[in-house]
């Protein structure tokens, strides 16, 4: 467990409406970061998607601790997704598994 | 004493659209800046030659609604940046009484002669660059090292490097030559957003600080001491002679010993306190506390 940093990121985007949120996308375009900012070894950085909650356009992923530095360096960076502004805000960064607050847990389910 | 807290974000572009200054204002509270600069760009190059002498530099926009609305949220404090190309600037600079509205004062040279005048003479706090044309002008060792003796901070904005890939390869050629030329002292990094999605944390401000070669520690720094390090000069530049009120909370105060009886008697009465603190059993004090008897009074 303790090989991997769990990151809970929230996008916040200029035109939500505009945009398709999925797992896929959201990590076809972190890589795609990963890749322009650290060349190709950026672009093989493996990356787990553990929870995705659409609606809040809120994503827990995981990546191996090694990574972890680059990683948060090409959340920062990311100006575009899906060519709309946006703003990848890291709530929370941490080596234990991470989750949706406790408090609105059962909230976010059930809007996903 | 001015206070300020952290975190600091020295350069947020002024913006006629007040909703627009809104929308930055709320995210750079949402993030949790404390103390913002609001900027404002002046190009001494393009102005007139006849002008030149009496005032030439602007008057700061008016922010107060901004500053009333966000007044237990945010410190907003002014900010001009002086473009210009030649060392006539100085003189202007000196006599200006516009200029001292502002909180703070950066200088971004255009050309080679300005970067060394900007380093050695520039009456200014900050040193800034053009992120588009930023690059080709570039510090060397001895400038560095003076305007790191003279209290000057270089800037490093992120959000150009978000906005375009270009500019994000030369702020980090500008940011490496400052780690090779001066081990990256005295950087400070804000953001220059145009609009809210351009702002980032501190924390992951202080991460980007990686890629351009500061450490850790000048990571932190570069959003959080150094920029109150540049408040308090900038205000002590403003203020210039000031007098100072300091008042004491305990039973001791300052008293005048130009007078020699008045002195002689002050001493009787320390003597009187000190013997009572040794009787306390703190007779290693005695030493320490007779030097200052003549200065002190107990009432």
């Amino acid at each position: 467990m303790g090989d991997y940093y769990y990151f809970d990121v929230k996008v916040k985007l200029r035109y939500p409406e505009a945009v398709l949120f999925t797992p896929i996308y959201f990590r076809g375009c972190v890589l795609s970061a990963l890749e322009s900012f650290f060349g190709d070894l950026g672009g093989k950085t493996q990356m787990d998607i553990v929870k995705c909650c659409s609606k809040q356009h809120r994503i827990i992923f995981r990546v191996p601790e090694e990574f972890f530095e680059r990683t948060r360096t090409a959340l920062s960076l990311i100006g575009h997704y899906q060519e709309v502004p946006c703003h990848f805000q890291l709530l929370d960064a941490s080596k234990t598994v991470l989750d949706f607050d406790k408090d609105n847990a059962e909230e976010v389910a059930r809007s996903c | 004493m001015e206070q300020t807290k952290p975190f600091y974000d020295f350069c947020v572009p002024f913006n006629k659209d007040d909703k627009q200054m809104r929308a930055i204002l709320n995210e750079l509270v949402e993030l949790g800046y404390k103390t913002i600069a609001i900027d404002q760009s002046f190009d001494h190059s393009k102005k007139d030659a006849g002008k030149r002498g009496s005032e030439m530099f602007p008057a700061p926009h008016s922010i107060e609604h901004l500053r009333k609305e966000f007044a237990d949220k945010l410190k907003i404090l002014q900010r001009i940046t002086i473009l210009y190309v030649d060392a006539n600037l100085s003189h202007a600079m000196s006599v200006s009484y516009n200029l001292r509205k502002f909180n703070l004062i950066a200088g971004q040279p255009k050309t080679d002669g300005a970067l060394t005048h900007c380093c050695t003479t520039f009456a200014g706090d900050i040193i800034t660059f053009d992120p588009v044309a930023g690059s080709r002008l570039l510090v060397n060792r001895k400038a560095y090292q003076v305007a790191v003796r003279r209290g000057m901070f270089f800037e490093i904005k992120y959000a150009p490097a978000i906005a375009d890939s270009n500019n994000r390869k030369d702020m980090i050629k500008l940011a490496q030559n400052y780690s090779i030329k001066g081990k990256s002292k005295n950087i400070i990094i804000s953001s220059g957003a145009e609009h809210e999605f351009q702002l980032r944390g501190p924390y992951d401000v202080a991460n980007l600080a990686f890629i351009f070669g500061l450490s850790e520690d000048q990571g932190k720094n570069a959003v959080d001491r150094f920029c109150r390090q540049i408040f308090l000069r900038a205000e002590s530049r403003r203020l210039g002679k000031t007098i100072m009120f300091v008042k004491g909370n305990g039973p001791i105060v300052f008293s005048d010993s130009s007078d020699e009886n008045q002195s002689e008697e002050e001493d009787d009465e320390m003597d009187g306190v000190v013997t009572e603190m040794s009787k306390d059993g703190e007779d290693e004090q005695e030493t320490d506390i007779k030097p200052a008897n003549k200065r002190l009074k107990v009432e």
